[in-house]
């Protein structure tokens, strides 16, 4: 036998760790696959009856029969709106400011690590503080998209800020220097060149923020917002409550039929939520190629 | 309004910046730049220090050294490309036709765009190849009509060696040039702002030799246009393209020469060593 063919003990225990640890590997990724698939696979089973026409286009209302989302899909469209339009461009801004701009520093390191702590908080904390400040402080009223989308907005602020710092990092320094190099100043490197490469990361993340804000319901029931809205509001000022909300209240209900929508609809959301992450991950790559 | 060659020093750095006089000829008749005891440092760690050197008008100058010999921070130095860094403390002078760089109300920007660095690492902007090139007249508002700014791009790319490669696509993407076509689009960019210094930071890196080679007559014909200094590693590089070779080790500025002399006949034995590969 050539000594190319002659497999040593040494060599042949290193192939057997090889493959144990490609098959640890791979059973890992299907345990993973399993889990997230269950709850999936149990919603649909529990969803049986409620998954009907009905249920998208009917409001809310306190008979199980007659009770349908789209009042709540309605309400969580716009408490998106506070999300979209305050709380991502302001945490881009915050991001911009922290990374590209303000000089190394105290308070610069201060905000940086207070950013860092929020975004690791349980998004339920934000509630008790979007009740303390929105609610009590600024008298926010009760119950509508306003208030869900304000509180949304306080808990996903951080996430978005660390996120696009990621993404501005990401970003080769040879572009900030380049800029420089010609004489730009600061923010014409800064808005010109450092932010438009950033900026599909950005998006990305700004997606899958977005699709956490709209499953999230731990802070708005700490906000107020189990009490019955039927109908859809008419505007964000409007009472409304956001789907996750209604989710968990039909859940809590006595009534098998609720049980079976809140099902119906919790698989909904969850078809919504990952539309959005989708949607955010093709813009992401495509903003990186062109 | 000028800063003393001392301003700027902390305790301590005195004995830092030690008193070194350079071998050859570092001082020049009729400077288009010039160094003035002048010490780089990071933190309290000297980058170089107590540099005193000239540089020749319409001459190249090739700084050469082993890395971490200050070459870049010296280039940087010149038009203050270092004061991005916070942790860097620049001390000492540098004149640009006789009036200093770091002087009180010196407009930083307009600095860089008469000392302009091309850095080693060719980057385009995301903007189209025309727009690239007119990117600095744009910004310092050297254009006041489109037909002049037409102009300065065309000139900017012919001067590069670049316009015949991409006459035809001047409003496309940069994504296709090949690396030797970026750094000379970023020569064209650095030349349409018609500096009076051009700094190349190592301008022939990650080249295949064919294309260093062509890059390195480009920046000896620039000499024409532009006062060039430029940063290598290698001493032969620096002998086929530079007139006058300053050599620095350590931080220090060792030795200042023309090219031929200071290849053949170098007067510090730390010149004799890196000439001759004993050090690198």
């Amino acid at each position: 036998m050539s000594p190319l063919r002659r497999s040593s003990e040494s060599a042949r225990g290193r192939r057997r760790r090889d493959g144990a640890a490609r098959a640890l590997a791979a059973a890992g990724a299907w345990l993973l696959i399993l889990l997230l698939a269950l709850p999936l696979l149990d919603l649909l089973r529990r969803a049986g009856v409620g998954l009907e026409w009905s249920l998208l286009v009917a409001p809310d209302s306190v008979e199980a029969d007659a009770a349908g989302i789209r009042g709540a899909v309605h309400a969580s469209l716009l408490a998106m709106l506070p999300v979209i339009f305050v709380a991502i461009p302001l945490a881009t801004a915050v991001a911009v400011f922290l990374e590209e701009i303000a000089r190394p520093g105290r308070i610069p390191a201060l905000v940086d690590l207070s950013i860092r702590h929020l975004a690791m908080l349980p998004p339920v904390v934000f509630g008790l503080l979007g009740f303390g400040g929105l609610v009590v402080v600024m008298g926010l009223q009760v119950g509508t998209p306003l208030l869900a989308g304000a509180v949304l907005g306080l808990a996903m602020l951080p996430r978005m800020v660390l996120a696009a710092q990621l993404a501005l990092r990401q970003v080769a320094p040879e572009v900030r220097e380049s800029g420089f190099a010609m004489g730009a100043s600061a923010l014409q490197v800064v808005m010109g060149h450092v932010v438009p490469r950033a900026a599909p990361a950005m998006l990305g993340s700004g997606f899958a923020i977005l699709a956490r804000a709209l499953g999230e319901a731990a802070p708005l029931l700490l906000v107020g917002f189990v009490a019955f809205a039927a109908g859809r509001p008419g505007s964000i000022a409007e009472p409304g409550i956001p789907l996750p909300v209604l989710v968990f209240r039909w859940a809590g209900s006595p009534e098998p039929l609720f049980a079976a929508k809140a099902a119906a609809a919790a698989l909904l959301l969850v078809f919504g939520v990952a539309l959005l992450a989708v949607v955010g991950y093709r813009l992401e790559r495509r903003g990186r190629t062109a | 309004m000028t800063a003393s060659p001392g301003q700027g020093l902390r305790p301590g750095d005195e004995d830092t910046v030690a008193r070194v006089r350079a071998a050859g000829c570092p001082s020049h008749q009729d400077p288009v730049l010039e160094c003035r005891a002048l010490s780089v440092f990071r933190e309290s760690d000297p980058l170089i220090t107590g540099v005193n050197l000239g540089f020749g008008r319409n001459e190249v100058t090739a700084l050469v050294g082993a890395p971490g010999a200050g070459k870049t921070a010296l280039l940087k130095a010149l038009n203050r490309m270092v004061d991005l860094d916070p942790a860097i403390r620049t001390v000492g002078q540098v004149m640009l036709d006789g009036e200093d760089v770091r002087g009180e109300g010196v407009d930083v920007l307009a600095l860089r765009a008469r000392a302009v660095l091309v850095p080693a690492q060719p980057t385009s902007f995301r903007l189209s190849i025309f727009d690239n090139v007119a990117y600095g007249p744009r910004i310092h508002g050297m254009a006041p009509d489109r037909t002049e700014l037409e102009r300065r791009v065309r000139e900017s790319l012919v001067a590069a060696g670049l316009f015949d490669d991409v006459r035809d696509r001047l409003a496309g993407p940069c994504d296709t040039l090949r690396r030797e076509q970026l750094h000379r689009l970023c020569i064209a960019r650095a030349l349409a702002l018609e500096p009076q210094v051009l700094l190349f930071e190592d301008p022939c890196r990650g080249l295949d030799p064919a294309a260093a080679a062509r890059i390195e007559d480009l920046v000896h014909v620039l000499a024409r246009r532009a006062s060039i200094i430029l940063s290598v590693q290698s001493m032969q590089m620096a002998g086929r393209v530079a007139h006058r070779i300053a050599f620095l080790h350590a931080g220090r500025l060792i030795e200042v020469n023309g090219a031929d002399e200071l290849l053949t006949t170098p007067r510090h034995r730390l010149t004799e060593a890196y000439v001759t590969g004993r050090i690198a």
